[in-house]
This record gives structure tokens, C-alpha cells and sequence, in this order.
């Protein structure tokens, strides 16, 4: 991990409010699953950096799908191209890779990360989920779908796809591994469903990304025993099995 | 240049010391810069013990800064020597260890722990984290209980005591003099500002917590303030802490009466602004004539 700037390439609506963002530098390899700390004032206002995790590196760029929250990802989606910024990457663990067929399971933003990891896969389905059609990134997600995946989607409104949450249209066929990254009480919900082995992929609220804080905790049970760990460091990224769900 | 300082009677060989509780362990840092060439690191605080801390939201924006409700969570000092020390004290830089203590005996435990370590250069009794007790109660409100913990730890151990102190008292002062009086080499101030961040649609707090602790550069003007009346009425040693993100800021604090700063949220945004902020300084100091550190400190015009 190292702090380095880098200009932004493109800077572009890809739907109603997510911006896909690649800046162009030298920036060091990652892994899907692991994140980056953007900086997104050269001011005080707001003091922090935000995470995002990485949704495609190549030789010299780097990839971010993200979504306008607040004050931090409005500055952001203002930014134009050859306007320089900071990053902070990479950091944190990413997905443990599993071989044969796998569960892709993405909710809003966490589809970002997911985009990154299927490129690794054969086979695997993808269950993707939103709230409304406009929020779907069908076009991220169909550049790269062959033809040894499927793809189910769903809209809490029914306006795409199944209707209602993600989690209620899980797919019972077995997988060797289920990867999952979305609102917490999604995720929440899904494990306490979905009986295969699973990791999730956390987001935090986080004061510095590389582990000096504490802010970013998730409670996991380890050798029996209950407790908080970063999830900067030892995260984003965990197994459901030792994850506490609060 | 000359750009050594001595805080209670320990040479540092520049007045930047990474805050605690910005830092980690200090280790977390090594990627982003040379720790060697920092004056000292304060570790993240330690009890005897390892301790959880508090549920998360532990943080918050504010405008220029932020609000944390940490609690303190800790791997406590007996992990802390095995697994983090050995490798920190490679770096050539002063290590402080950052006591903390549920009873008031949990501090002399830290602090006798760690005497026989020659590579921990000084004691910070953290006396006033705000995000451990309820409303935000801690020793450093108070004289009597100050000077009750810095006078039992100065027997525990032959190490320089440093006293960090807390801003949400209006017995700052007299909190400052009995801590001088019980013994303590030094006062670092300030630890965070008790605050609080609520959301009105949800009708709750920002944090797990009710209350958090307020730093950054929101802070600064409240610290300088703190540390010029602490260091303009008693003759000790003082470590000036608060909002400090650039080398003017450092050269502040040092006129205001402090002999060295420490460093804390600004790394969270930066993690090797500490160094950033002392190149800044000395540049600052080249420009306007001064070859010391030591020329600055304490030499306020007041008219
Ligand atoms: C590891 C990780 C990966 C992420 N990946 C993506 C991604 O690929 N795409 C994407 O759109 N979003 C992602 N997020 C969420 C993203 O960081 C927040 O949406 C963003 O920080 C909001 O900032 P804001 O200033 O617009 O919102 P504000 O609400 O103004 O932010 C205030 C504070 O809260 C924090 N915060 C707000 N929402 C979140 C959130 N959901 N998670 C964590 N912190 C939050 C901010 O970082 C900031 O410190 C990720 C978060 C984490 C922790
Ligand atoms: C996330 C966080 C954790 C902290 N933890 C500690 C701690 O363990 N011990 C302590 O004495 N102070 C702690 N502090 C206080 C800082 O050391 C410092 O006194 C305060 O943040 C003011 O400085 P700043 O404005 O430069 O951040 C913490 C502050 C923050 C933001
Ligand atoms: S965000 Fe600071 S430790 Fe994880």
C-alpha cells in the first residue's frame, strides 16, 4: 500500500447518481476485494478520506464504481478528467479464491468489487439486486458475462427483473463458494438464508483505511472467543462462518 | 538547523510526536515513511489488559474534523511488548506508551510493566480519554484524582511521567498544578473535546456512544489556547496537542509555550503528514532566520 496520486481518465454517469471513476497512475496491483482511500478535498471540509473498493486495475489505471452518498462522493462527481487525486491503495484483505461454480451475490454498490472478482471465474452465477431499474448496472455487469454464467436480477420494485429483495430469490443450487458484498442487513439477512460456505465483504464507516483508528470493527468469534477487528486490515473481507451478525 | 528539543528531560531529536490513537502501534505507519525521523511515536493506548471498546459507529465527521467514540479497544500491554515492540523499537524515535487504567492501580501496573524496557523512552498517563466512563468523566477533570494517579505511577517506575490532559474542565490549571505537584515531568494537552453528533431522523446518536471526543483542525485555536495558559503559568515541560496539520500550526504551539507537539488526526487523512508538517517547519524557520527550535518556544509578544 502506498499513497499516490494519480489524474482522473474518466469521470462518467453510468446511471442515475453512480459514476464509474478511472484514474491513471502508477498505482501498485491489487486484488479483487481489496479497497482504496480516495481523497476528495484538498480542504478540511470533509476531513476524511472515503473508501471504495477497487473494481478493475490495469497497467497504469485504476477502476471505482461509486455511487453519490453525501458530501464526499458529490465532490467527487464533480471532478473532470486530468484533475489530480490522491489514493491510498491497496489496502486491506480481498476474496479468498475458490475454484468451481460460484455465487456472486451484489447489492447496490457491492456490485463494484464483484465486477473485479468475476473476472477470475469459469462459472458462477450472479444474483444482483437493487431498489429500482435505474439503479441496475446492467451494462457493467453484461460486458463481462459469457456464457458459462447466469445472471439473475432483482428490483425491490419489480421494475427489472424478479421482484423484491435480493434475498428472497437466492438460487438452491449448491456452490463451492458464495461472495458477498452489499448493505449489511442484506448481507445479515443472506447468511442467515444461504447455509454454503460465504465471505462478505464489509463497509464500514472509516477514519483512516490503514489501520490506526479502530473505527472500522466488525465483531468476529475466533477460537470461541467474541471480538472486534479492523476491518481495514483484516477485512474488508470475512467468512461468514466467524462473522457476528449484530 | 538544530532541530532538538528536550521534554521532561528526554532529548528528542525533533518536536513532532505521532499522537496516540492516530498511530496505531506505530508499526501500521512503516509503509508511508521513515519513523525514524520523527522526535517520537506515542503508541495507542494500553491497559494491563486487552479491551474490546465500544460498538461501532466509533466515528463521525465534523466540520474540519472528527468525532470518535474509540472506547479505547486495546491488545493491552503484555501483547503489546511481545507483538509490536520488538519491532517498533528498530526505529530510531522515542517511543511514549499511552497508560490507561479503569481503576486508578491499572496505571502504576502499566507503567511498572514497562521500567525494565530500556527502548520505551516515557509514561503518557492517558488521564482524559472522554469515550471510557460516563459523560465523558475522566481522571484530568479533576485535581485531587490527577494527582492521586500521577503520584502513585511516578513510584512505579524510573521513567519520565507525562500527564495528558483533558479540555472539557474549567480546572484546567489547577488540574495542570497538582499534576506538576505529584510529581509528573510533563503535560501533554490536549486529549479531545467532549462532543456530540445526533441524526434528527432517526432521532439518534451519530456514535454508539451518547458523547465523542472532538479533534482536528476544528480544535486548534481551542488547544492553542489551552496549551498557552497551561505553559504561561506553571514551569513545565509541555506537549502542545490539537488540530495541528501544517508547520506553522507546530511553530504555534511552540511559541505559545510548548516544547514539542504531537501529531494525531491529520494521519488519518495523510499518514505521513508528520513528516510533512516538520519540513514545513524547518523551511518556515530557514526562511524567517531561526536556527533552533528552542529560539521560538515561549517567546509570545504580549503586550
Ligand atoms: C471497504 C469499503 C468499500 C466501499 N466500496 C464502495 C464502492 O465500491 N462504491 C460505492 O459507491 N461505495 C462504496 N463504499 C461506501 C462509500 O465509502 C460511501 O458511500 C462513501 O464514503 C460516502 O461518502 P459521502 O461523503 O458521500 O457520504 P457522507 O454520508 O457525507 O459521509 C460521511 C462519512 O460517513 C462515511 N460513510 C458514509 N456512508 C458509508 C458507507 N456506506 N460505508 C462506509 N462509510 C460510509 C464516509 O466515508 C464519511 O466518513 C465502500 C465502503 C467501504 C468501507
Ligand atoms: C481515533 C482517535 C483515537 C484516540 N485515541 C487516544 C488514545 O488511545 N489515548 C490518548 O491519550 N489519546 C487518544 N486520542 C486523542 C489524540 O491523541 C489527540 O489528543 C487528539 O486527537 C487531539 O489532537 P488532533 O486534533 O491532532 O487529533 C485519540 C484521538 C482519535 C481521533
Ligand atoms: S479505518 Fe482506521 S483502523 Fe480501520
Amino acid at each position: 500500500m502506498k499513497e499516490r496520486q494519480g489524474s482522473v481518465e474518466e469521470n462518467r454517469e453510468i446511471a442515475s447518481g453512480y459514476f464509474s471513476l478511472i484514474v491513471s497512475g502508477d498505482f501498485p496491483t491489487s486484488s479483487p476485494g481489496q479497497f482504496a482511500m480516495v481523497s476528495v478535498s484538498d480542504t478540511f471540509e470533509p476531513f476524511l478520506r472515503r473508501p471504495f473498493g477497487i473494481a478493475d486495475q490495469g497497467n497504469n489505471w485504476i477502476r471505482f464504481i461509486y455511487k453519490v452518498q453525501g458530501r464526499g462522493t458529490e465532490l467527487l462527481s464533480r471532478l473532470k478528467k486530468g484533475e489530480v487525486l490522491s489514493l491510498i491503495t491497496p489496502l486491506g484483505k480481498g476474496f479468498f479464491m475458490e475454484k468451481g461454480r460460484v455465487l456472486l451475490v451484489a447489492g447496490g454498490t457491492g456490485i463494484a468489487p464483484l465486477l473485479y472478482l468475476a473476472q477470475n471465474f469459469e462459472e458462477f452465477v450472479l444474483l444482483y439486486g437493487a431498489k429500482t431499474k435505474s439503479a441496475l448496472l446492467r451494462e457493467e455487469v453484461e460486458k463481462i458475462i459469457g456464457k458459462a454464467h447466469s445472471l439473475i436480477y432483482t428490483t425491490e420494485d419489480g421494475s427489472y427483473g424478479l421482484k423484491g429483495l435480493l434475498t428472497s430469490h437466492i438460487p438452491e443450487e449448491k456452490f463451492s463458494m458464495a461472495y458477498v458484498a452489499g448493505p449489511y442487513k442484506m448481507m445479515k439477512e443472506f447468511s442467515r438464508i444461504y447455509s454454503g460456505e460465504a465471505q462478505f465483504s464489509f463497509e464500514e464507516r472509516m477514519g483512516c483505511g490503514f489501520g490506526v483508528c479502530y473505527s472500522c470493527v466488525v465483531r468476529v468469534k475466533r477460537e470461541g472467543k467474541e471480538e472486534y477487528v479492523r476491518s481495514c486490515k483484516e477485512g474488508p473481507v470475512f467468512f461468514g462462518k466467524e462473522v457476528v451478525w449484530i | 538547523m538544530d532541530l532538538k528539543v528536550k521534554v521532561a528531560g528526554i532529548e528528542l531529536q525533533n518536536p513532532i510526536i505521532l499522537a496516540s490513537g492516530t498511530a496505531g502501534y506505530g508499526v501500521e505507519l512503516e509503509p508511508f515513511m521513515d519513523l525514524s525521523k520523527l522526535g517520537g511515536i506515542s503508541v495507542k493506548g494500553l491497559y494491563p489488559y486487552p479491551r474490546e471498546g465500544n460498538p461501532t459507529p466509533r466515528i463521525w465527521e465534523a466540520p474540519c474534523g472528527i468525532i470518535n467514540s474509540i472506547g479505547l479497544q486495546g491488545i493491552g500491554m503484555e501483547r503489546f511488548a511481545e507483538e509490536y515492540l520488538p519491532e517498533l523499537s528498530k526505529q530510531k524515535t522515542a517511543i511514549f506508551i499511552n497508560a490507561c487504567g479503569e481503576q486508578d492501580e491499572e496505571y502504576f501496573r502499566v507503567a511498572e510493566f514497562f521500567d525494565p524496557y530500556e527502548e520505551v523512552s516515557a509514561i503518557e498517563l492517558n488521564l482524559s480519554c472522554p469515550n471510557v466512563r460516563e459523560e465523558g468523566n475522566c481522571p484530568a477533570l479533576w485535581p485531587d484524582w490527577s494527582y492521586k494517579i500521577v503520584k502513585w505511577t511516578k513510584q512505579s517506575t524510573r521513567k519520565p511521567i507525562i500527564a495528558k490532559l483533558s479540555p472539557n474542565t474549567s480546572s484546567m490549571v489547577e488540574v495542570a498544578s497538582a499534576c506538576k505537584e505529584a510529581g509528573a515531568d510533563a503535560l501533554s494537552l490536549v486529549n479531545t473535546y467532549l462532543a456530540m453528533a445526533v441524526d434528527f431522523r432517526t432521532r439518534r446518536s451519530r456514535l454508539s456512544t451518547l458523547f465523542g471526543g472532538l479533534s482536528g483542525p476544528a480544535i486548534k485555536p481551542l488547544s492553542l489556547r489551552a496549551v498557552y495558559q497551561v505553559a504561561s503559568s506553571l514551569d513545565i515541560d509541555v506537549i502542545g496537542i490539537g488540530g495541528i496539520t501544517r508547520g506553522e500550526d507546530l511553530l504555534e504551539f511552540l511559541l505559545v509555550g510548548a516544547k514539542a507537539v504531537q501529531i494525531g488526526s491529520i494521519t488519518l487523512r495523510e499518514p505521513a503528514a508528520a513528516i510533512r508538517i516538520l519540513n514545513e517547519a524547518v523551511s518556515l524557520m530557514k526562511k524567517e532566520g531561526y536556527n533552533s527550535f528552542k529560539e521560538i518556544t515561549g517567546r509570545l509578544n504580549i503586550v
